[in-house]
Order: C-alpha cells, then structure tokens, then sequence
C-alpha cells in the first residue's frame, strides 16, 4: 500500500471500507467455536444426569454440571492461551461477546454452588428444590440474545428468545430428570445451531 | 464550506492502519502489515507519525522468545478519525 497524500474522498471511503470489510472477515474466523463447544458439552451432560437420574432415581447426578462447568473452562482456558500465541487480535465484538458469556458463566456456576453446596453447610437443607433449571435456561436464553444483537443476527437472537422463554416455562412443568431433556434441548437451540450459523456466516458472507 | 481533511489521516496506509485498529483492542505489527500489504519500513515509519500525534499507542514487549510490537487506537485517534469521517461526509455530501 502506498502511502499517497493526492487520495480522492471517495478513495478514502473506499480505504475505510475495504480495511474494516477485510480485518471484521479475518478476525470473525471460529468466532462460533466457543458456541459449540459449549452447546455439545451442555448435550451430552444433559442426557448423561437425565438418563443416570432416571434409572437411580437420585438427582445428586445433577453434580456432574460442575465437572463439566471444569471441562469447560479447561478448554476455554487452553483455547484463549492458544490465540493468544498468534498475531490475529481480538476484535471489540469478540470482547464484547466475552463479557457476555463470562457473566453467564458466573452466574450459571456460582448460583447452583450457593444453592447445592454452600446453603445446605449453612442451613443443613437445600433452599431451593426445584426451578433452578428454569433459572439457568433463562440466563442462557439471555445470553444467546444478546449475542445475537451485538451480531445483529435475527435467528440467533430468535434462537435466544425462543429458547430461553419456551425451555426456562417447559423447565418448571416437567420438575425432576425430565428437566435435563429441556436443558438438552436449549443447548441445541440457543448454543448449537448459532454456533453454526455464526461458524458458516464467518465463511460465506 | 468544506470542513479541512485532518492531513495525518488523509494517506492510504495511515487510514488503513486506523481504519484496521479502530475494530480492535490491539494488533500486532506483523498482523497490520499483512493486512495492509506494506513494507515494513514504510509501516514503521507510518506508525511512528501516528504514534507522535497521539492517535495510537505503541508497547514494545516480548512474547516468549518472540519481540512483539503491539498498536492500539487511543481516545484521541478516535475522535481524530471520528472527525475525518464527518469531513469526508461533508464532500460526499452525505447527511
């Protein structure tokens, strides 16, 4: 490139656009990855506690969520350690999405910690029984959402919404092990499919 | 009457740079000359205008064993470009 001080405004729009069009297709590369990953470990967890639940009859399995929630951020872990080491940077959407989904991750494992393990030390019982399927699917659904507007993708946020909504109601209806085959559903909806979609967007569009 | 292009901005390489950095938190030197197709020399020296004005950051450090270059967009390039943007408008004659 060459460094022309006679450039046209025209010329000068062009530079703008083709520089951001260029970097904002480069950078968006596996952007849907962490979706996918995290949409498929969500899968096969959900159908693992409902199918061990089912057959024991004991909802303890539902502890296996924080095994996965490690496995998870293990990979998380080594998958940021491993971009960090190329010279792509990470572009402000990414940032953003980051933030997003860190928050989720709080609350999504710090929320079934304060219930299931720091409340019954404290006050020798579970407070609270039920519902926190509900209450996961629904900041799931939020997050997803969210992600689809800073994308400005409708059908992931309509993933996002229908997701969230329909599976956190679905969630309260069907209480016990069923609760996992709502949760299973969800990833597929609000983690899976926008994975892909923001996968084959990155490579097509 | 037509607003001044800021004359820092108005080179094909130094708005491509600020064009490529605006969009993210930081990029490499080698990262910015692949995505430009400049020469290192030039972009070196391009950088360093950049970096004089106050539009950029610049923070030399090692990665590993590797020395890394990094750029960064400040407040005050953003305004600057955010204005070069406006002026172009107005030549357009774009609302």
């Amino acid at each position: 490139m060459e460094n022309n001080n006679e450039l046209t405004a025209e010329r000068s729009l062009e530079i703008i656009k083709r520089q951001i069009e260029q970097s904002r297709k480069e950078l968006e590369k596996n952007a849907g990855m962490p979706f996918i990953t995290w949409g498929v470990l969500v899968f096969i967890t959900a159908l693992i506690v409902w199918y061990l639940w089912k057959i024991t009859n004991n909802g303890n399995w539902g502890m296996l969520w924080f095994a996965m929630a490690i496995i998870g951020w293990g990979i998380m872990i080594w998958q940021d350690k491993k971009e960090k080491k190329s010279v792509t940077p990470r572009t402000i959407i990414k940032q953003i999405m980051g933030h997003v989904w860190f928050s989720f991750g709080i609350f999504a494992s710090g929320f079934p910690v304060l219930m299931f393990v720091v409340a019954p030390l404290l006050f020798g019982q579970y407070v609270l029984g039920y519902g926190i399927t509900s209450i996961i699917v629904l900041l799931l659904g939020m997050g997803t959402t969210i992600t689809g507007l800073v994308l400005k993708n409708g059908w992931i946020t309509a993933g996002g919404i229908l997701g969230g909504l329909l599976g956190a109601s679905l969630a309260l209806f069907l209480k016990g092990y069923d609760e996992m085959l709502v949760m299973a559903g969800v990833s597929m909806v609000s983690l899976v499919i926008p994975g892909i979609m923001i996968q084959w967007r990155t490579k097509h569009v | 009457m037509f607003k001044p292009l800021d004359p820092l901005l108005h080179s094909e390489l130094r708005l491509a740079v600020m064009s490529l950095l605006l969009g993210v938190e930081e990029a490499d030197f080698v990262y910015i000359k692949e995505q430009t197709g400049a020469t290192a020399g030039n972009l070196s020296v391009q950088i360093d205008k950049l970096s004089t004005a106050g539009y950029i950051e610049v923070e030399k450090k090692f990665v590993g064993k590797r020395p890394c270059t990094l750029c960064r967009i400040t407040p005050k390039g953003v305004e600057a470009f955010d204005n070069y943007v406006e002026s172009l408008k107005d030549y357009l004659n774009v609302k």
